[in-house]
C-alpha cells in the first residue's frame, strides 16, 4: 500500500514543478506568471520527493518483494546497512537520489536569508524546471515502484561487487557534486538575466566550492573502491564512465580559479558563467554514458534504450538553453585588457589548458560512439591515448601552480618576480637531486613527474612557511591562501601517488604452492594455505599469507575469494597492506587443476609504490574546498 | 587598419593552438584505438588484423582447460578456451586471473594479439560485471545463442 504512496508523491512533484517549467518557457514570452511563488513550489516538491525516497527505502528495509527493484536488487538475507544502500545500488532507485539531492540542493537555496526574493525566485524557476525534466523521465522511464508480477517470496541479491561500505557512500557523494551543479547552472543563467550585477557572482560561490568538494570525495570513493573492490591493482582505469566524472571535475577546477575574479573583470564572468554552464552539461552527458549503456564500460547497467535517448533529449534541451542564454552575455566585450605576466594571466593559462585537457578527454572518450554510428566500426580508446594526453599537459599545469601563487595581480616584473621565488627554485633545484639521487629505479618519465610532484609539494610548504613563520606579524595567514596552498600541496602529492602506482607498480603472478616463498621488493610472501570462513551471507575461501621482510614476520594478510549464496556470484576481495612507500596487494585466484596434491594456486602479487599518496591528496583537496566553502558562505551579500 | 590587425593576431592566437591540437589528438587516437571482432571477421579479416584487438564471443562448451607453463621465469598456470560466434572459433591462451564472472557459455571479451597460429594471446579477459549487464558485443551474441536454441 505505502508503495503506491510512494509514485502518487512522484507524480504530484512532476505536476507541481510543471508550473515553474511553464513559467520559464512562458516567461520568454513576457507572459506574467508573478503570482506563483516559487519558493513554496521548491519546499512542497522536496518534500513529496523526500517522502517518496523515503517510502521505497522502507520498503527495502522491509524486504517488500511486491517491487521490482526489491526483487532484483535486494534479498532478506542481505545485511541490514546493505538493505539501504541497495536503494541507490540500481537504476531506478539512484535515479530517484539523483533527483532527490537536486530537490535537496534548491531547498537549501530557498532558506538562505539574505538573497533578494526576485534573484531567489529567479533561481528556483530554473531549478524547479530542471526537476521536472528528471521527475518525467523517473516517471516515464524508470519508476522505482512498478509492481513485480507475479509478486515474489524472495529476491535475487544485491550484486555482491555493491555490498561493501566503500561503494555504499560513493554514490551519495558523486550525486552530492555531480547534482550540485544544477544549481549551479540555475544561479548562473539567473545571473545572465540579472546581467551588469557582478555583486550578485557572491552567491554562486559557497555552492560552487561545495559541489567541488563533494564531487572529489566522490571520485576519490569510487576509485578507492575500485583499487581494492576489483583485485586489478589499479586505481583508475580510464574506463568511459570513470572519465565522464573526471570531465565535470577539470571544468569545476578551472571553475574555482575563474570564479575569484568574476567581480572584478568581466572576461572572467563570461568564463566563470561558460565553466559553470559547461560543468552541469558534463555531470548530466556523465549520467547519460552510464545509464544509457551506449559505451562499453564496467559501470554500465542493465539497460533499456528508450532511457538513453531521452537523458540525449534532456541533454540536448539543457544545453541548447544554457548557451543560448549564455550568448547573451557574449556580445559586451568592454572587459579590462590582461597581462600576460600577472595572477590573471597565469589562471587564463590555466583555463585554457584546462579546457583543452577536457576536450581532449571528451573526444577520447565520445569517439567510440561515432565510430560505432557513423563509420560503423567498433572500437575502443585505451589507456595510452589518454595517458599520452594528460602527461604533457600536467607539465605547464604543475609549473603554473609552482610559480602562479607568488606571481602579484595587475601587472607583475619578471626581476622582480625571480627575486621573490629565489628561494623557491633553490629549493626546487634540492629536491630534484634528491628525487634523482633515490631515483626510485624508474624510467626518465616517472623521474620527470617526481621532480614535478617533489617541486609543487615543496614549494607550497615554501608558500605556507612564509606565512607561519612571517617575520612581519602584519601577513595573516587567511581562509583562501590555505585554502590554495592545501589544494596545490594536494595535486603535488596526487602526481607522486599516481606516478608511482602507475609507473613503478611491480606486479607477479604465479603458481604458488603451500609453503612457497615469493619475494616482490623487498617483502618476502609466503603461502600458508587456503581455510574456509563462513561470512553473513557468503562463504568464503581465505588465503593466508605471511609477510616477512628482513627475516621477521611483519604482517599476515588474508585476501579472500567470496562466493554468495543467493546471487550465485563470486567476488575477489584483495588483501592490501598500506604503507607510506607503498602497498603490498595479494588476490587469490583458483586452485590448480592440474596438481593431483591441491597445493597449488594462483596469485597475483603487486608492490604499487606511493598509492596511499592518492588517497591522502583527496582529503587535502576537500579540505581545501571545505575551507573555501566556508569563507564564502560566511561573507555573503 | 589596427583594429583589423587585431582581430587577425586574435584568431591566429586561437585557431593555431586548436588545429595543431587537434592533429596531435587525431593522430595518437589513430594510434591507440582498440578495434572489436567477431571470430569470422578475424578469419575474414586476418591480412589487416596485426596489432592489438579486442576479440568477443561465447566461451564453448568444455573448451576451458589450463595447462602448466613458464611465464617470466615463473611456474603459472595458462588458461586455453575457444570463444565462438557460432560460425566460426578462434582459441585463446591466457595467462592470469579470470573475472569472477567468467564462465562457460557466456559472453566474454578477451583483448590481445594474435599469432601466426590464429590463437589470441590475451592479456585482459573481461567477463560481465553485473550479472545483469552485458557489453553490447556480447548481448549480440547472446541473441544468436537464443535464435540457435530456438531452432
Amino acid at each position: 500500500m505505502t508503495s503506491e504512496l510512494g509514485i502518487v508523491f512522484l507524480f504530484l512533484a512532476l505536476i507541481l514543478s510543471s508550473f515553474s517549467f511553464i513559467k520559464l518557457n512562458f516567461g520568454f514570452f513576457n507572459i506574467n506568471f508573478s503570482s506563483l511563488c516559487n519558493i513554496k513550489i521548491t519546499n512542497i516538491v522536496f518534500t513529496l520527493i523526500f517522502s517518496s525516497f523515503i517510502i521505497l527505502t522502507y520498503s527495502f528495509i522491509n524486504s517488500d518483494f511486491s517491487l521490482d527493484v526489491v526483487v532484483n536488487n535486494s534479498n532478506s538475507q542481505l545485511p541490514f546497512i546493505y538493505k539501504i544502500t541497495g536503494v541507490w545500488g540500481n537504476h531506478e532507485g539512484s535515479i530517484l537520489l539523483w533527483l532527490l539531492v537536486m530537490a535537496f540542493f534548491g531547498f537549501i537555496f530557498s532558506k538562505i536569508r539574505n538573497i533578494n526574493n526576485e534573484f531567489k525566485e529567479l533561481v528556483l524557476t530554473i531549478q524547479n524546471s530542471l526537476i521536472f525534466l528528471v521527475s518525467l523521465f523517473i516517471v516515464f522511464t524508470s519508476n522505482p515502484f512498478q509492481k513485480s508480477f507475479p509478486p515474489k517470496i524472495e529476491g535475487v541479491d544485491l550484486n555482491p561487487l555493491l555490498q561493501d561500505p566503500g561503494l555504499a557512500i560513493h554514490p551519495p557523494f558523486l550525486y552530492l557534486g555531480y547534482v550540485g551543479f544544477s544549481i549551479v547552472y540555475s544561479i548562473s543563467l539567473a545571473l545572465i538575466s540579472n546581467k551588469g550585477n557582478f555583486k550578485f557572482i557572491e552567491i554562486l560561490k559557497p555552492w560552487v566550492f561545495i559541489s567541488w568538494t563533494f564531487l572529489t570525495i566522490g571520485i576519490g570513493l569510487g576509485s578507492w573502491w575500485a583499487y581494492y573492490e576489483l583485485g586489478w591493482g589499479g586505481f583508475w582505469f580510464w574506463d568511459p564512465v570513470e572519465n565522464a566524472s573526471l570531465l565535470p571535475w577539470l571544468t569545476a577546477s578551472t571553475l574555482l580559479h575563474t570564479i575569484l575574479l568574476a567581480n572584478k573583470n568581466s572576461l572572467f564572468f563570461k568564463w566563470t558563467i561558460f565553466l559553470a554552464i559547461f560543468t552541469f552539461i558534463l555531470s548530466l552527458l556523465g549520467t547519460f554514458l552510464v545509464r544509457s549503456g551506449v559505451l562499453v564500460s564496467v559501470h554500465a547497467f542493465a539497460n533499456d534504450p528508450s532511457r538513453g535517448l531521452f537523458i540525449l533529449f534532456l541533454l540536448l534541451v539543457i544545453t541548447l538553453f544554457g548557451f543560448i542564454k549564455f550568448l547573451k552575455i557574449l556580445d559586451n566585450k568592454n572587459h579590462k585588457e590582461i597581462n600576460f605576466l600577472s595572477r590573471e594571466g597565469v589562471i587564463s593559462l590555466n583555463s585554457i589548458f584546462m579546457l583543452s585537457l577536457t576536450f581532449t578527454i571528451l573526444i577520447g572518450t565520445i569517439y567510440p560512439i561515432f565510430s560505432n554510428v557513423i563509420l560503423d566500426k567498433k572500437i575502443s580508446v585505451g589507456a595510452p591515448f589518454f595517458n599520452s594526453i594528460l602527461s604533457p599537459m600536467m607539465i605547464p599545469l604543475t609549473i603554473g601552480m609552482i610559480v602562479g601563487p607568488f606571481i602579484k595581480w595587475g601587472r607583475d616584473d619578471l626581476k622582480f618576480l625571480i627575486n621573490r621565488i629565489r628561494y623557491v627554485i633553490i629549493l626546487i633545484l634540492i629536491s630534484s637531486l634528491i628525487i634523482w639521487y633515490l631515483n626510485f629505479g624508474g624510467p626518465i618519465l616517472s623521474i620527470i613527474f617526481f621532480i614535478l610532484g617533489g617541486s609543487l609539494i615543496a614549494s607550497s610548504t615554501y608558500e605556507l612557511s612564509l606565512f607561519l613563520f612571517s617575520v612581519k606579524r602584519k601577513v595573516k595567514l587567511s581562509k583562501k591562501i590555505l585554502s590554495q596552498i592545501l589544494a596545490h600541496l594536494g595535486i603535488g602529492i596526487l602526481i607522486i601517488g599516481v606516478t608511482g602506482s602507475s609507473i613503478l607498480k611491480e606486479e607477479k603472478i604465479q603458481f604458488q604452492s603451500i609453503g612457497e616463498e615469493i619475494m616482490i621488493k623487498e617483502f618476502n610472501v609466503k603461502f600458508l594455505g587456503v581455510r574456509s570462513v563462513e561470512g553473513e551471507n557468503y562463504i568464503s575461501q581465505m588465503g593466508l599469507f605471511d609477510i616477512s621482510k628482513g627475516g621477521n614476520i611483519i604482517k599476515r594478510m588474508t585476501p579472500e575469494k567470496r562466493f554468495y549464496n543467493s546471487g550465485k556470484q563470486m567476488t575477489t576481495e584483495a588483501a592490501i597492506s598500506s604503507g607510506i612507500f607503498g602497498d603490498l596487494y595479494i588476490a587469490l585466484g583458483e586452485r590448480s587443476e592440474n596438481d593431483p596434491d591441491e597445493k597449488k594456486w594462483t596469485t597475483r602479487i603487486w608492490y604499487n609504490p606511493f598509492t596511499l599518496w592518492i588517497w591522502m591528496s583527496v582529503i587535502l583537496l576537500a579540505l581545501a574546498g571545505l575551507i573555501s566553502f566556508v569563507r564564502f558562505s560566511q561573507s555573503r551579500l | 587598419m589596427k583594429k583589423k590587425n587585431k582581430r587577425l593576431k586574435t584568431l591566429l592566437l586561437f585557431l593555431v593552438p586548436i588545429f595543431t591540437g587537434a592533429t596531435i589528438i587525431f593522430y595518437n587516437l589513430k594510434d591507440n584505438m582498440v578495434f572489436f571482432y567477431s571470430p569470422t571477421e578475424i578469419l575474414d579479416k586476418s591480412d589487416e588484423i596485426k596489432s592489438f584487438v579486442r576479440l568477443g564471443g561465447m566461451v564453448k562448451k568444455g573448451s576451458v582447460s589450463k595447462e602448466n607453463t613458464f611465464f617470466n621465469g615463473a611456474n603459472v598456470e595458462e588458461v586455453s578456451f575457444i570463444i565462438t560466434d557460432f560460425k566460426n572459433e578462434i582459441e585463446v591462451k591466457y595467462i592470469g586471473i579470470l573475472p569472477d564472472l567468467f564462465k562457460e557459455e557466456q559472453g566474454v571479451v578477451v583483448q590481445g594479439n594474435i599469432d601466426e597460429m590464429k590463437v589470441m594471446r590475451a592479456t585482459e579477459v573481461l567477463a560481465k560485471h553485473d550479472e545483469n549487464y552485458m557489453p553490447p558485443e556480447i548481448e549480440a551474441i547472446e541473441s544468436i545463442k537464443e535464435k540457435i536454441n530456438d531452432i
